[in-house]
């Protein structure tokens, strides 16, 4: 009888045992920001217009400013998910 | 409640039946220890003692799992109301996201047609002043690829 009695705090213990069921999806992201950067314009060798090579910097500058913002959309999303993410106790 | 394999009986059913256990086992135990004690009937209050023990201790654990499984749902029903809350914020935020990027980009495209316009419009200047040679191109291209690692061999 006493070692029966002795389990007693094992079996409650058992009772006390806690898990959280729910779990938050993984947010989706935009899919714009999905798509990865492409890489830069190459201009035609037999090129002899300055205009023209300047056309594809201008391309490769858009680019850029593009993948940039793309980068920079990436952090913003990061911060405010794990904001939300770690907000939930 | 979190007895799934006795869902087809009511809560407040397994709760009553709960008590009963515990409070059979309590009185059983008082009554069987002062039987045990009397001469003529020690070997009953012995028996009853022994069954009342068993009954107190899945009693016993019966009452501290039902208090803790309430306690677990109500915390498990406030987490999931968070995680709901917390997925329509992540969803507003996206939307806020692509607002703001779509937004952005379409001014670099803008930039991009109002750049190249003027280039259109200065282009017989900037080509009578200058040639490009192949050798200048290449550089150009040089600098534009995008560098692969070598692959050893």
């Amino acid at each position: 009888m006493k070692k029966l009695i002795l389990l007693l705090p094992a079996f409650l213990l058992v009772g006390c045992l806690k898990s959280v069921p729910t779990k938050m999806d993984f947010p989706d992201v935009p899919e714009e920001l999905k798509q990865a950067c492409p890489d830069l314009k190459q201009t035609e060798e037999n090129e002899k217009k300055l205009s023209k090579v300047l056309e594809v910097i201008v391309e490769n500058y858009t680019q850029y400013h593009e993948c940039k913002f793309k980068v920079d959309t990436w952090v913003v999303w990061h911060k405010q998910q794990k904001q939300i993410s770690d907000n939930i106790k | 409640m979190s007895y799934f394999f006795l869902s087809f009986i009511p809560a407040a059913w397994i709760t009553f039946a709960i008590h009963a256990f515990f409070i059979v086992g309590v009185v059983g135990l008082v009554v069987g220890g002062f039987a045990s004690k009397l001469p003529f009937i020690s070997a009953y209050g012995n028996i009853i003692k022994a069954i009342a023990g068993i009954l107190f201790v899945i009693g016993l654990f019966a009452e501290g799992y039902n208090f803790a499984s309430k306690e677990w749902i109500e915390e498990s029903k406030r987490y999931a109301e968070q995680v709901k809350i917390a997925e329509e914020k992540s969803r507003e935020v996206n939307t806020q996201i692509k607002t703001v990027y779509v937004d952005r980009v379409k001014v670099v495209k803008e930039q991009e047609v109002i750049v190249k316009e003027k280039i259109k419009e200065v282009e017989k200047i900037i080509d009578a002043k200058c040639e490009m040679t192949p050798e200048s191109i290449q550089i150009l291209n040089q600098a534009a690829k995008t560098p692969a690692k070598e692959e050893k061999k």
